[in-house]
């Protein structure tokens, strides 16, 4: 009995997901993701810097007991550092089964996306934050850049992390 | 039938096969001197083989029906015959526990439909079901001349009951029927082939109806008595529960002070408060150590484990071995006992291999033919240590420091001022092996360098003592729990490190100390005797020290380090305190984060970050010499 219920609920929040993005901003641009990898927004705890990490990857913070790795978007995605403010958000997100905040200037809305509105984003050489985005997104007069979240974490950074004596 | 009930009779299988070994080990111990095998240690190895069979079949697993069927019929003739056990028997009914490990193992990985999936197997069954024939037929002859002696007519589960009166009585899982056709044909399953008419299927063969009656209600109380005994034993816990329990707990250690503290009510005067508080806090201590106590086991199960390994490693190099086990009640998490098999495993087969001697050549030396290991586990503090002692041959000095020199690890000259302790450290070094030559048992490439590693990542430690010509011992240090530690909470600038009290030697204050700037990102300074190096966290962790720019260490804090007796002094801006520590681990999105033991949450609020002070030391001290 459980059983199916679990899996109707599925499908019902599947079609309910669908087609549906989160929008936020980085300086002036716009940027989206599926909703469907959101699980909270917060208002910026206290970071505990991770010493001998990537730049972009700001520490941990200590959400109700879990402590998670917070990454700043901006420097992710070679954007230059802005102080925090009280306005900072964190989103929190689910990326096949690892937690991890987003550090992101501001948070706008979520926004229905139809496929039809989706095109591919063109190929325009290899830059490195362009490997992020895969699409943009029409809606109404306005485009968002639609980002791969998995990218945000691949092997490929590793070695971009500073190399620590001993390592 | 559902596979849930499967896996889990397969683990209680895998329960009583563990108890035949060890039965076994003990029967081949007693024996050893020619004596005859203690009936209840048959009897006992008997019932587990009974037990194994009529279990399995119940769940349909026929091969180990059929294996353990013909090892208890070898058991059964053994009762009769004491006379007859020599290490042949032995070795066959060794062989059987080894095929059902292996089905058992089998159905728990890959379940098929319970039936042998190897031919060795059923070569094997065959080959015990032949020797069952064979000895079957001398049983005959021998039955037939011994039948008029009623004393053995007498055997069975129930042997000192007082069952006499009858004395042609048949009852129970074992009929004494003098034809031993019938003696082979009972059970849930029966094997043979041309199964006789007068079978009956069944787990009793009951002749007579009055005394099944008396039977059923003797097996009754046994198995009341069996079930008491369980019950006392223990219960099995899902891990995942037991560890999401243990995180609780571990929230509300750190939650306590949080709200017994709180900035709201600190200035206020609230004495009953504070009595409560107080109490609560007690009652959240208690409530710490029992749940961190239900991870706790005795490592006697790793330590019965390693009898089998001393007894095969011991046949394969013709040596004589005697394992002399102690402490092993101690407990353990049972996460570091999983993790000590191996190094353990590793250490005595080399002890075996290397350590001993052959009988001859500790004929020669005025030693014992039979050589001795002694496994040991003793509880010091919040540590566990577990001694493997030879008394072999001892480490050769010589050898090792040419293999090291041979390797480049040393120089002649270097050579001989090194103590031994020195040397023996080179047998940590990866692909050292001072085997001449590569065996069965050892030299294949995986060495000590392993098991240190193995070790250290449990936050232990192996060291290893010896005398030549009088024996090893290899010592590991491992921490009874790797859930929560003592750690002394400091702070640098707006991040919060711990730093493992095991780690720690002395905190500093120095307000106006010189320090020594050897050259960039080298400092030292006078710690006792010594000059030690002393860092700061950015330059651990790749950056360039703060302590570049400062010629003394203004209100500051030093904290001396240890590791491997190399001591580093490490500059934090505040002490806040020792307390417990519950280890929570770092995301593995931290990739390259060497010098990190994992994160907590503390009394703050805040995530602290828990060094790793042995590497940090070892990093540091080898990108640096001062």
């Amino acid at each position: 009995m459980s059983q199916t219920l679990k899996s109707w609920d599925l499908n019902a929040e599947e079609d309910t997901m669908k087609d549906l993005y989160l929008c936020f901003s980085l300086e002036d641009r716009d940027y989206a993701f599926e909703v469907r990898h959101l699980t909270e927004i917060l208002a910026l705890p206290a970071i505990t810097t991770i010493p001998g990490t990537a730049p972009f990857l700001r520490g941990v913070i200590n959400i109700r007991g879990k402590i998670i790795p917070v990454m700043d978007v901006r420097l992710r995605f070679d954007i230059p550092f802005k102080a925090y403010h009280d306005r900072t958000c964190v989103l929190l997100i689910e990326l096949d089964g690892l937690p991890l905040g987003l550090i992101v200037d501001k948070v706008n809305d979520v926004v229905r996306i139809p496929v039809e509105n989706i095109d591919l984003a063109p190929k325009i050489g290899e830059s490195r934050s362009s490997r992020f985005i895969y699409a943009t997104g029409r809606v109404g007069e306005s485009v968002k850049i639609l980002i791969n979240l998995q990218r945000l974490l691949t092997q490929e950074e590793s070695h971009l992390i500073k190399d620590i004596p001993g390592n | 039938m559902e596979r849930d009930d499967v896996l889990e009779y397969l683990l209680e299988a895998r329960e009583t096969l563990e108890n035949i070994e060890k039965d076994l080990l003990r029967f081949e111990k007693s024996t050893l001197d020619g004596s005859l095998v203690d009936r209840e240690l048959l009897d006992t190895l008997f019932r587990h083989f009974h037990t194994v069979k009529g279990s399995s079949g119940f769940f349909g697993l026929t091969a180990i029906v059929k294996m353990a069927h013909a090892a208890e019929n070898l058991l059964d003739y053994l009762r009769k015959n004491p006379e007859a056990q020599d290490s042949d028997t032995l070795e066959y009914l060794i062989t059987a526990l080894d095929y059902l490990n292996e089905l058992v193992t089998h159905e728990e990985t890959s379940p098929t439909g319970g039936d042998f999936f190897s031919e060795r197997q059923t070569e094997f069954l065959n080959k015990l079901n032949q020797k069952n024939e064979s000895i079957r037929i001398s049983l005959t002859h021998a039955q037939e001349e011994s039948i008029t002696k009623p004393s053995s007519q007498e055997f069975g589960l129930f042997t000192n009951e007082s069952t006499t009166e009858i004395p042609k009585e048949e009852f129970g899982l074992f009929t004494d029927d003098p034809k031993p056709k019938i003696v082979e044909e009972f059970g849930l399953f029966s094997t043979e082939e041309n199964q006789s008419p007068n079978e009956e299927f069944g787990l009793f063969y009951k002749p007579k109806d009055v005394i099944q009656k008396e039977t059923v209600s003797k097996q009754e109380d046994n198995s009341k008595n069996d079930k008491k005994a369980i019950v006392k034993k223990d219960i099995r816990i899902d891990t995942e529960k037991l560890d999401s329990l243990l995180d609780i707990v571990g929230e509300i250690v750190i939650t306590e002070p949080m709200v017994t503290d709180h900035p709201d009510i600190t200035k206020l005067k609230l004495e009953n408060f504070h009595k409560t508080a107080l109490q609560l806090k007690k009652l959240i201590r208690n409530l710490q150590d029992i749940t961190l106590s239900l991870r706790m086991v005795p490592i006697a199960g790793v330590f019965s484990r390693m009898e089998r390994l001393v007894r095969d490693t011991a046949k394969k190099t013709g040596k004589q071995v005697e394992l002399l086990i102690s402490g092993e009640e101690t407990e353990i998490d049972k996460s570091i006992i999983e993790e000590m098999y191996d190094p353990l495993v590793h250490i005595i087969r080399n002890a075996i291999d290397h350590g001993l001697e052959t009988p001859e050549e500790r004929k020669e030396a005025g030693k014992q033919t039979q050589g001795n290991i002694q496994l040991t586990a003793t509880q010091s503090g919040k540590e566990v240590w577990i001694e493997v002692r030879d008394d072999g041959k001892g480490l050769s000095r010589d050898r090792i420091l040419n293999k090291a020199m041979s390797l480049g690890l040393t120089s002649p000259a270097e050579a001989e001022i090194l103590q031994d302790q020195e040397v023996w450290e080179f047998l940590f070094h990866p692909g050292f092996s001072t085997a001449k030559e590569v065996t069965d048992l050892s030299g294949r490439g995986v060495g000590l360098d392993v098991v240190r590693k193995n070790v250290t990542t449990l936050k232990g430690f192996v060291d290893v003592f010896s005398v030549y010509g009088q024996g090893t011992t290899f010592l590991i240090r491992v921490p009874l729990t790797l859930a929560i530690i003592e750690g002394l909470v400091v702070r640098k600038s707006d991040t919060y490190f711990i730093l493992p009290s095991v780690d720690v030697k002395e905190s500093l204050y120095l307000s106006n100390e010189p320090i020594n700037e050897l050259y960039k990102n080298n400092h030292s300074f006078q710690y006792r005797t010594n000059q030690i190096s002393i860092v700061d966290i950015n330059l651990l962790f790749g950056k360039d020290s703060d302590l570049n720019d400062q010629r003394t260490l203004k209100e500051k804090y030093v904290i001396v380090t240890e590791s491997h007796e190399k001591q580093m002094g490490i500059v934090f801006d505040e002490i806040l305190g020792s307390q417990s520590i519950v280890i929570k681990p770092i995301s593995p999105i931290f990739k390259n984060i060497n010098g990190l033991a994992g994160c907590t949450i503390l009394g703050n609020g805040h995530a602290g970050l828990i060094l790793d002070v042995r590497k940090l030391i070892n990093n540091h001290l080898t990108s640096v010499t001062i």
